[in-house]
């Protein structure tokens, strides 16, 4: 089996998202390594917004029709041993949320990346029904991702190939 | 400054420049020669048209949008056509960004207190993802 670690993922994640992978759901403009928000660190936060650019038409089309919503995607990988458990993602995000808040986003992904995820994290996460945030979790060494229920959540794992 | 300089042809925009030249010259001898005069010298001012545009264009975009961009360990240097110099040192910045433009290219973005400043990756023919790991590290930690 291929397997990559998270760090390997993670760069992976930034390069599609940054060079156009989910232009369909949003267009991501900017990319900061090592975030901190509110006592946390994440690997990766990619910023854009809804409003596709095009030539002419699709431009005009875009500006009538699209709204113009700021979105973010937040990538934590988790390949130094460190082992999530709920009250962590719980903090994590809040930390999105009020970030969201602060910033005048109107909807996020959060990806984590690792190995150590307890079961009790994979069914808080599957069973997320939050509208305005998709989340997912990915095992780099099977591949297997688990996502929010949400709309946002299922385009996550549409959109982003690991 | 004793580093590494970067100074690479940006084959867009010399390719703009020219074209520009060699539309202009066209269109004055559109206007200007008589078409009976064109038609027996067409290849011998068709083909000057062309030298004279490669050579201008060449010129226009030396002297306007050629990038020559020099950096250490203290500071960069990025100098746009023959006039206009910028430099800065790493520690007017505090966090840096990647970014992409309209026209998919990518940039590294500075950010100091008083607003931004960008390095056009894409344009200096570097790799962006690298690149700005490289300029992540001459910051410092990354502060955010």
């Amino acid at each position: 089996m291929n397997t990559s670690s998270a760090k390997d993922i993670v760069d992976s994640v930034e390069k599609q998202l940054m060079k156009g992978k989910g232009r369909w759901v949003a267009d991501f403009k900017e990319s900061f390594r090592e975030y901190r928000t509110h006592g946390l660190t994440f690997d990766v936060l990619v910023r854009g917004d809804t409003k596709v650019k095009g030539f002419m038409l699709s431009r005009l089309f875009s500006y009538m029709l699209n709204p113009n919503y700021q979105v973010a995607c937040f990538i934590l990988s988790l390949d130094s041993g460190e082992r999530l458990d709920e009250k962590s993602l719980a903090r994590y995000l809040t930390a999105i949320k009020s970030f969201m808040k602060e910033e005048k986003v109107d909807w996020s992904w959060f990806l984590m990346v690792g190995r150590r995820f307890g079961g009790g994290v994979k069914k808080a996460v599957a069973g997320l029904s939050d509208r305005a945030l998709g989340v997912a979790l990915v095992d780099p060494e099977s591949r297997e991702m688990v996502n929010s229920g949400s709309y946002l959540g299922r385009q996550l794992r549409r959109y982003i190939k690991i | 400054m004793n580093g590494r300089v970067l100074s690479r042809v940006h084959k867009a925009s010399l390719a703009r420049a020219s074209v520009a030249v060699f539309v202009l010259e066209a269109t004055l001898v559109f206007l200007l020669i008589p078409l009976p005069t064109f038609q027996g010298f067409a290849v011998p001012i068709i083909g000057f048209n062309l030298v004279t545009s490669l050579a201008l264009g060449w010129a226009i975009y030396r002297y306007v949008s050629h990038l020559e961009f020099s950096y250490d360990g203290q500071g960069f240097k990025i100098k746009k056509g023959r006039r206009q110099v910028t430099s800065h040192s790493w520690s007017e910045f505090s966090r840096a960004s990647l970014v992409r433009s309209e026209a998919l290219e990518f940039s590294v973005r500075l950010y100091s207190d008083g607003g931004f400043f960008e390095i056009p990756a894409s344009r200096l023919k570097l790799d962006p993802f690298k690149f700005r790991f490289e300029v992540l590290e001459l910051l410092g930690a990354p502060k955010s």
